[in-house]
């Protein structure tokens, strides 16, 4: 998985059946979830204003492990 | 614009579909990955409660540990984001009651009370996102410094919401060459953010 993939990614502009190959990049590459990581913030802070902290998803992330998806 | 060329927003809910059907599947990094996604713009909407910062991250946190454990609820009957910010707005309304408090909404210019999920579902994307104050100024900066090419097109994206084909069709650029710039834009800004973060030493996002 190139950075333009990961970079088309978020904005939904990667072709489908390349979505699990993204993922599974995800999963196991530091370097490309810093890639998509940057990437987000870059366009969240050019929507939006800024506070003093930044980072819950490595904290939000955390308290999910363990948790599960109730069944439907 | 053709099927095979969607616009932004439909792009998005389509992503976001399939990502929610791969994490219902065990695929856990999915739905990370829309935790990474959608994390500032529901902080900014849970935000205009009125609510302190630890508070704020706190509701947060709760609305995506909710929105995970109930996900087998989303019928897709709107897009994920909607589904999500519902919950958002619950939890922290339901965080208000308990304290006694009136559900009271700051508007972005803090002078009127409207409805977020309203807002929302009527495509108003002003509720923003939040970040931090520190990388704010980063970005903003790099955003001075980059080669206008690269700010036209990351601003039509990420600021006016534009597809890549409505990119290339306003600039007169091939697709591919959208993509690029897109692309090389927000490196341009991630070169200068990476100093101050660890992700890259992380298990972690």
């Amino acid at each position: 998985m190139t950075p333009i993939q990961l970079s088309r990614l978020i904005d939904g502009d990667l072709e489908p059946d390349l979505l699990g190959a993204a993922l599974g990049a995800l999963g196991r590459d530091p370097a490309a979830r810093e890639t998509v990581t940057l990437h987000q913030l870059v366009g969240d802070a050019l929507r939006g204003r800024v506070v003093e902290d930044d980072g819950y998803s490595r904290r939000i992330l955390a308290a999910l492990d363990g948790v599960r998806i109730d069944p439907a | 614009m053709t099927s095979d060329h969607p616009p932004a927003a439909a792009a998005i809910d389509e992503l976001d579909r399939r990502l929610v059907a791969r994490a219902l599947a065990g695929e856990r990094t999915a739905f990370d990955l829309l935790v990474v996604r959608y994390q500032r713009r529901i902080a900014a909407l849970i935000s205009r409660y009125r609510l302190d910062a630890a508070t704020i991250e706190d509701l947060t946190q709760d609305a995506f540990l909710k929105a995970y454990r109930g996900l087998a609820g989303f019928r897709g009957d709107s897009t994920f984001f909607t589904w999500l910010a519902r919950i958002a707005i619950n939890t922290a309304k339901t965080h208000l009651s308990e304290r006694g408090r009136r559900p009271e909404v700051a508007s972005l210019d803090d002078d009127a009370e409207i409805d977020p999920l309203a807002a929302i579902a009527s495509g108003d994307s002003t509720e923003g996102a939040v970040v931090s104050r520190q990388m704010g100024e980063i970005i903003a900066r790099a955003m001075d410094e980059m080669s206008p090419d690269l700010r036209e097109a990351l601003v039509m994206r990420e600021v006016d919401g534009r597809s890549y084909q409505e990119i290339g069709a306003a600039l007169g650029i091939p697709l591919n060459t959208v993509r690029s710039r897109i692309f090389r834009a927000r490196e341009f800004v991630a070169m200068k953010l990476r100093p101050l973060t660890d992700v890259s030493r992380s298990k972690r996002w």
